[in-house]
């Protein structure tokens, strides 16, 4: 891919300043999310509680729910970075949301196939069109519409332009996944951890999933910030090598 | 596949979601940090290869 | 916000026409979603179902509570195995027959989703699903509240989490407390 066209004014040297600031941070963020992380599985796989009717698939709840947090929130991180690149022209923002996509649909397509695998054993079947269900599926395409959409064009910037407006469209489907449990009778239970109501879940459940929901965010921050600075380091290097052959 | 008697039932489920899981996790791992690596160093050798030129006489050519 | 995102006038105008868009956008998908809430619906109660019966061959999901002491399970002739349960949605009751194995989180008290006709009379289900409620609660914590006699599973879902330590204290007149569980 040709490196974008030089950004010039007030964010003009923001790539160099990102590049500065998360050296420091990229992989001591990764060595802890991973330490978390792991601390979380661990609890989460041999020491919390079965469930009294699920038994030991409640389990399988440690990496879907993260997943399924992971997935929204990197999404509200495209339609943010498609904001920023599409009224501000942030020179990062097409970085960021280039880098994102596929982390997000990692995320989406595992929060799917996890919660696949609870729910042969649990509901009796591997998948049902439930509005939940559907909506999580349409949160998945969307990203794979946005991966394929960036790198659709030749010039970098009309792909960036394409897909912010993509994901900016795509963010109406985060309320319905959302609020798909309380709209409509669905088969997916509705949540049980609110902002607003006590959790109906026991408390031995309730701190693994919050260690593994921690380690699962930093480690997907970490990978963020190191796959966005080996691509700024990639577009540095191919600059200097154009520059080399150029007379 | 048969299970051995003292595990509960539907642990394959449980350990097929954590297999998968940590599958995906050590392959996105693992490749980042490679191409983190391989990008500093061509950066770094496209510097020096940069210093190489300006501190050599014009008009000749790399590679 | 406003000092290191500044907006100019053109960036104004890029921000509201996306903004204005977004909010059509929204409004179109929640007119849709609206228009469509009946068809979204992944089953329907059993009190919808006898106020609006649907054609006899009309495949539809009917989900409710399983009601305590309804089910009845045996085998048809060809040893296949066989359930008869009443579905409740608390207002009224419809009678389902099931031919097939069961999913593991079936039983009574549990929500359940199921597959098939209604002809007036009864629910033939082609398929029974088993619906999951929000509640998850370690096996020990169940066994003591139910040893204390203060909820039992076929009656209803569980009591909030945050009053299980109380409840599970023994009462008085009950010699074996939660401590006594397994």
């Amino acid at each position: 891919m040709l490196p974008s066209p030089s950004p010039s004014g007030r964010w003009a040297n923001s790539p160099a300043r990102f590049l500065h600031v998360t050296r420091p941070i990229a992989l001591p963020c990764l060595s802890v999310g991973l330490a978390v992380l792991a601390a979380g599985l661990i609890w989460g796989l041999c020491f919390a509680p079965a469930d009294w009717q699920q038994g030991e698939t409640v389990r399988i709840m440690y990496l879907h729910v993260p997943m399924a947090w992971l997935a929204s929130a990197g999404y509200v991180l495209l339609a943010a970075c498609g904001l920023l690149s599409l009224v501000w022209r942030h020179p990062l923002a097409g970085v960021i949301a280039l880098e994102a996509g596929p982390l997000g649909a990692t995320a989406a397509a595992l929060c799917l196939i996890t919660g696949s695998l609870w729910g042969k054993p649990g509901w009796g079947t591997w998948w049902v069109w439930d509005a939940r269900l559907t909506s999580m599926l349409v949160l998945f395409f969307l990203y794979l519409g946005h991966i394929l959409t960036i790198r659709a064009f030749d010039d970098p910037v009309r792909g960036q332009r394409a897909a912010a407006l993509l994901a900016l469209a795509g963010v109406v489907d985060l309320p319905v996944i959302k609020f798909s449990v309380q709209w409509w009778n669905t088969l997916h239970q509705p949540d049980s951890i609110t902002l607003t109501g006590a959790p109906t879940m026991a408390m031995s459940m309730f701190w693994p999933l919050l260690v593994c929901t921690a380690g699962f965010t930093l480690t997907g921050t970490a990978l963020l910030l190191i796959r966005c600075r080996a691509a700024l380091l990639e577009r540095r290097a191919q600059a200097l090598a154009l520059r080399d052959v150029s007379p | 596949m048969t299970l051995p008697a003292f595990w509960p039932p539907h642990w394959g489920f449980v350990l097929a979601s954590y297999g998968l899981v940590i599958t995906v996790l050590v392959v996105t791992v693992g490749s980042s940090l490679l191409r983190l690596h391989r990008a500093t160093r061509r950066l770094a050798l496209m510097q020096r290869l940069q210093q190489k030129a300006a501190s050599r006489p014009a008009g000749q050519e790399r590679d | 916000m406003s000092a290191s995102f500044p907006l100019t006038r053109r960036k104004a105008g890029r921000f509201w026409i996306i903004l204005a868009c977004l909010l059509c956008l929204g409004g179109a998908v929640g007119l849709v979603l609206n228009a469509l809430s009946s068809t979204i619906v992944f089953f329907m109660a059993p009190s919808q179902v006898l106020a609006h019966p649907p054609a006899p061959a009309q495949t539809i999901r009917l989900g409710g509570m399983v009601v305590a002491g309804s089910l009845h399970t045996g085998r048809a002739s060809d040893d296949t195995p066989e359930a008869r349960f009443d579905v409740t949605d608390g207002q009224a009751a419809v009678t389902v027959q099931y031919r097939g194995i069961l999913p593991d989180l079936f039983r009574e008290g549990q929500s359940v989703v199921a597959l098939g006709r209604y002809d007036g009379h009864g629910f033939t289900a082609s398929e029974v699903l088993a619906k999951h409620d929000e509640t998850y609660m370690p096996k020990e914590v169940a066994d003591a509240l139910q040893k204390s006699g203060r909820w039992d599973p076929r009656f209803g879902p569980p009591p909030n989490a945050a009053d299980w330590n109380s409840m599970t204290v023994p009462r008085p007149d009950t010699p074996p407390g939660p401590g006594a569980a397994p």
